[in-house]
C-alpha cells in the first residue's frame, strides 16, 4: 500500500486526533485565534447538523471503498469543512504554504477512500471558507 | 497663479493627483465635501457596473459549463482569491491585483479582495448548497439586485427608518431589478417573494458582507422556510 493511502486511511480511522490536532496547531500557530477558534467551532456544529438535516448518501453506501463505509450521512463533508478552516486560517501567517497543501490534502483523501462525493467535498469547503470569513469580518469590527 | 473655482476643474485635480488629494495644483488643501462627495459617486458607480459585469459573467459561465464543472469553476476563483489574499496580506505587491483593488475596493474593506472573495464564495455556497436554477437565480439577485440598489439608492431622498444609510427608492430598485432577472429561471411569484426578502435582508444593519448574506438568507428561505 502506497503512502497517501495509508496516510488517507489513518486520518479516516483517527479523524477524532487528527482534526483536534490541526485545531489545536492552528489555535497555537495562526494569528486570528479567535476568529479561526471561533469559526472552527461553528464548522463542525453547523456541518454535522447539516448532515443530519441534508440526510444524504455517501457514495461507499452503493460503491465499493477503501474502508468500510460511515453510517452518518455525508453532506456537507465534516473534514472539508473543519480543513478549509484551517486553511483559511493560515492565510497571512508563514505557516500557509504548509496548511493550504495540508488542507486540501485531507480533503482529497476523502474522495479517495471512496466515502465523500467531490460535490459533498466542496459543499464543506464553501461551508468552512464562508464561516471563517463571517467570523473574521465580526472579530475585525469588533476591534 | 489665478484661482480655479470650477468644481469639475478641482474634480479633475484632485484626480491627477490622486485619490486622497493632499496636495492640488492650486495649493496644500484637499478637494471640498462636495467634490469629495462626487468623486466618492463616480467611485461606487464604476464599482457597481464593475460588480454587475463580474455578475454576469458568473452567470454566463455557470450556464455555459453545466452546474458540476461551475463548481469546480468557481471553487478555483476562490481558491485564486485566497491566494492574492495571503500575498497581499505578507505584504507583496500584485501588479494587476493591486490596480483592480485601487480602482474597484472600497476603502472600508476589511481585507484585500473581500468583495470579490466574498462574491466567489457566495455563488459557490448558492450552488452547492440549492438546486441549480435557484442558485442560478441567487447570484443574478446578487449581481443586479445589489447593483441596482446602490445606483439608485445613492441619488434617493427617501430614507429607511430602520437604516438610515439605505433609501426607499434602493430598495424598491433592488426588489424590482431582482424580481425581473430571477423571474428568468424561477416562477414569478417565487421570485418576487425572494427579492422582497432580499431587499429587506440587504436594508439590514448587519457589519457584514452582502455579497455573502443575501446567498445565506437565500439558502436559509429555501431550506428552513421551504419558499419554492
Amino acid at each position: 500500500m502506497d503512502i497517501f493511502t495509508e496516510a488517507a486511511i489513518l486520518v479516516h480511522y483517527q479523524n477524532v486526533l487528527v482534526l483536534l490536532a490541526l485545531f489545536l496547531a492552528g489555535v497555537i500557530l495562526f494569528e486570528r485565534k479567535k476568529a479561526y477558534a471561533q469559526a472552527g467551532i461553528m464548522a463542525l456544529i453547523i456541518s454535522l447538523a447539516m448532515q443530519t438535516y441534508f440526510n444524504a448518501a455517501r457514495p461507499c453506501a452503493e460503491l465499493a471503498s477503501l474502508v468500510p463505509c460511515p453510517t452518518e450521512a455525508g453532506f456537507p463533508s465534516v473534514h472539508a469543512a473543519l480543513a478549509a478552516v484551517f486553511l483559511m486560517g493560515s492565510v497571512g501567517s508563514k505557516w500557509f504554504f504548509v496548511a493550504a497543501p495540508l488542507a486540501l490534502v485531507i480533503a482529497y483523501s476523502r474522495i479517495y477512500l471512496g466515502v465523500h462525493t467531490p460535490g459533498q467535498i466542496l459543499a464543506g469547503m464553501a461551508l468552512g471558507i464562508t464561516v471563517y470569513l463571517l467570523n473574521w469580518l465580526h472579530m475585525r469590527e469588533k476591534k | 497663479m489665478s484661482r480655479i473655482n470650477s468644481t469639475k476643474a478641482k474634480i479633475r485635480a484632485a484626480r491627477i493627483t490622486g485619490r486622497k488629494a493632499r496636495q492640488t495644483p492650486f495649493g496644500n488643501s484637499r478637494p471640498s465635501l462636495k467634490v469629495e462627495r462626487t468623486m466618492k459617486a463616480d467611485f461606487e458607480y464604476k464599482r457597481q457596473l464593475f460588480h454587475m459585469l463580474f455578475g454576469g459573467l458568473l452567470l454566463i459561465t455557470a450556464l455555459f459549463f453545466g452546474r458540476e464543472n461551475t463548481m469546480l469553476l468557481y471553487a478555483f476563483g476562490v481558491g485564486v482569491g485566497i491566494a492574492m489574499l495571503h500575498l497581499k496580506l505578507s505584504g507583496s505587491k500584485v501588479p494587476l491585483v493591486d490596480d483592480v483593488l485601487e480602482r474597484f475596493e472600497r476603502k472600508s474593506a476589511k481585507f484585500p479582495g473581500q468583495g470579490a472573495i466574498m462574491y466567489f464564495a457566495g455563488a459557490l455556497l448558492a450552488l452547492t448548497f440549492a438546486p441549480f436554477d435557484f442558485a442560478l437565480a441567487i447570484i443574478a439577485i446578487v449581481a443586479v439586485g445589489d447593483g441596482f440598489a446602490t445606483l439608485v439608492g445613492m441619488k434617493g431622498k427617501l430614507v429607511l427608518s430602520w437604516n438610515r444609510k439605505k433609501t426607499w427608492e434602493g430598495f424598491l430598485a433592488f426588489m424590482f431589478s431582482s424580481a425581473a432577472i430571477a423571474s428568468l429561471v424561477l416562477p414569478f411569484s417565487t421570485s418576487l417573494a425572494y427579492a422582497l426578502a432580499l431587499a429587506a435582508a440587504e436594508t439590514l444593519e448587519l457589519n457584514s458582507d452582502d455579497n455573502m448574506v443575501l446567498p445565506i438568507t437565500a439558502l436559509a428561505l429555501y431550506h428552513i422556510i421551504g419558499l419554492r
